[in-house]
């Protein structure tokens, strides 16, 4: 078994009928947490930072200058950081915080982290896009800027606010299978610890074909939401 | 009979909006620019008021500092008696639910149906649900939009979307109407039906309306008074037919000489009379005055004969003002004497 022929012969077998069962479905749960957990809570703190770095711009209803700048000099320096390298240097922040780096809250963490700052932007280039003769409208009938808040700005852009966060829910499947790497469990690993680095390439490409598959259906979804919001 | 109403209860003049030298400034990086510059101006209850000037005039920033969009820099507004300066946003919101506002753009929610745009201001203030759904009913039939409820905007006409704008704009029964360029985006046909729903607006339900607009016709057709405005001041102002039948500023001449041709100047007065031998002289015709056309009956016995050569007329609040350009034929001191008397009449210039 342990000959290098044995090795090639373990590289392009698979074992399905354990694979599946016991290494691919598990993963796929894994997974799946790992995203939801991110998206629910980066999709609310990007939510908020978003809405604040439109809101806060000038002539805008919160317009205040000092928020503005230092929310957008903090985007700016997290997002840029490749997502790989953030979940290192996050480390020891993530022992202080979730008690371990390894395991799927550990990568939550670091995947929040980043998803966080991605969200925001996205968010607030979506709020951009509304009219502002719809908000002036709405302070003309005398509209609170929390009313319009929620009631005008966040109807008016929902439709490519749901394409934004489903363009980020892919992003954050992306980043789930690096935190597979460093110990997060999920497809990622499994593709690179019994797939590549086991020279299994049937392994790696299952994998693949199962993110590939995830990636469309929530893209899928996406788009019928931003459609059934959007009316066309 | 219902002239006579408006007339008298117009000459009531009640004061609803007093600007007192409102000054209006923005600063654009080091520099200020000044875009309402010590207006005075009143605006009585019940009244259509238009004011009218050309692009970057300050038209929508002077309408914009009537209901707070916009602070004011310095002056006095008053909205029935409630001083508008120097307000914070929270206190102006009560006072925006007395006054609606109709946009060039229309302004409507995409994401609601046209029941839901009408109804967002009786949300604002705080109306229960059932009074909403009745009173939303109530204002589309008003505008004559009742079987579009459950249509969205984006598939609504122009007109048909700025007769939801002026639904919701009077959702909660404002005592004012601002119109800031609401037919500027519409072509003729559908201005007209826009114009006469705000005539509706003004006579059935008596809302003060103040229309912005840098189109002639919009005031000749409904407006009681017009002020003119240039370079953030207010240049002229008075009743419709008073203003422009007797214009007194350059612009004021300019937005006249839109609706009807006047006095012909420069080129045009070259060709004209390049094209006739005769002497050329410009009249005024002012409503009521029937001494023109006597005048001009006695001109054959007088060895004068005219022919007309160009000229407009119009008719504002009901009465006629316009020119006409005459050639006069005959010897120089017959027509002197034809001039001399025209002149007793009625205003005479001479083409050149
Ligand atoms: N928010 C603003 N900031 C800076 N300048 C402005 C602003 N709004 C209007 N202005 C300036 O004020 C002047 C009057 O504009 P506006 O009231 O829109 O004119 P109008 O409606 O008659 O076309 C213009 O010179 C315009 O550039
Ligand atoms: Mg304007």
């Amino acid at each position: 078994m342990y000959t290098s022929e044995g090795k090639l012969l373990a590289a392009n077998s698979v074992d399905w009928a354990s694979f599946m069962p016991d290494k691919l479905v598990p993963a796929l749960g894994e997974t799946l947490y790992m995203v939801s957990f991110t998206m629910l809570i980066a999709g609310f703190l990007g939510l908020v930072v978003g809405l604040l770095l439109y809101t806060t711009r000038q002539g805008n209803i919160l317009a205040n200058r000092f928020v503005n700048i230092v929310l957008n000099v903090v985007v700016n320096i997290v997002r840029p950081i490749p997502f790989i390298i953030l979940l290192a240097a996050l480390g020891p922040l993530t022992s202080m915080v979730v008690g371990t780096r390894l395991g799927a809250n550990a990568a939550i963490f670091a995947m929040v982290f980043g998803a966080t700052f991605a969200i925001a932007r996205i968010v607030e280039q979506n709020m951009v896009s509304i009219d502002p003769g719809v908000i002036e409208a709405a302070r003309a009938m005398g509209a609170s800027k929390m009313r319009i808040l929620f009631t005008v700005m966040i109807p008016e852009a929902l439709g490519p606010l749901i394409l934004g966060y489903t363009f980020l829910v892919i992003g954050v499947v992306d980043m789930s299978a690096m935190a597979g790497y460093i110990g997060g469990g999920g497809l990622g690993k499994v593709a690179l610890v019994d797939g590549y680095q086991r020279f299994n390439e049937i392994i790696t490409w299952s994998v693949v074909a199962v993110i590939i598959i995830l990636v469309q259906l929530i893209q899928l979804v996406g788009n019928m939401l931003a459609r059934k919001v959007m009316r066309r | 009979m219902t002239e006579d109403h408006i007339v008298s209860s117009r000459s009531a003049a009640e004061p609803m909006v007093v600007l007192s030298n409102v000054t209006k400034e923005f600063r654009v990086g080091k520099k200020t620019v000044t875009a309402v510059d010590h207006v005075d101006l009143t605006i009585n209850r019940g009244e259509i008021f238009a004011i009218i000037g050309y692009s970057g005039a300050g038209k929508s920033t002077l309408v914009r500092l009537i209901n707070g969009l916009e602070s004011i820099t310095s002056g006095s507004l008053t909205v029935n008696g409630f001083e508008v300066a120097g307000k914070r946003e929270s206190q102006l919101r009560e006072a925006r639910t007395n006054i609606g506002m109709i946009f060039q753009q229309f302004n409507l929610m995409n994401s609601r149906t046209v029941a839901g745009n009408v109804e967002f201001p009786l949300k604002v203030a705080g109306w229960d649900k059932n009074k909403r759904a009745a009173r939303v009913t109530e204002l589309l039939e008003f505008v004559g939009l009742a079987d579009k409820a459950k249509n969205y905007p984006d598939q609504l006409s122009g007109g048909q979307k700025q007769r939801v704008g002026i639904a919701r704009a009077l959702a909660t029964s404002p005592s004012l109407l601002l119109a800031d360029e609401s037919t500027s985006a519409l072509d003729p046909e559908t201005t007209a039906e826009v114009l006469d729903l705000l005539k509706k607006v003004n006579h059935e339900l008596g809302i003060t309306v103040i229309v912005i607009t840098h189109e002639m016709d919009v005031v000749s057709n409904i407006a009681d008074r017009v002020a003119v405005m240039e370079l953030g001041k207010v240049v002229e102002s008075g009743n419709v037919y008073d203003v422009f039948s007797n214009p007194q500023t350059a612009t004021a001449k300019r937005f006249v000489g839109t609706a009807v041709k006047t006095t012909p100047v420069g080129g045009e007065a070259a060709e004209l009379k390049e094209r006739h031998r005769g002497y050329l002289v410009n009249i005024e015709i002012t409503e009521g005055n029937t001494s023109i056309g006597k005048v001009l009956s006695y001109l054959g016995s007088r060895n004068v004969s005219f022919n007309i050569v160009q000229g407009g007329l119009e008719t504002l609040q009901g009465k006629s003002y316009g020119n006409l350009t005459l050639e006069l034929i005959g010897d120089v001191i017959s027509i002197d004497a034809a001039v001399a008397e025209l002149k007793t009449v009625t205003r005479v210039q001479e083409v050149r």
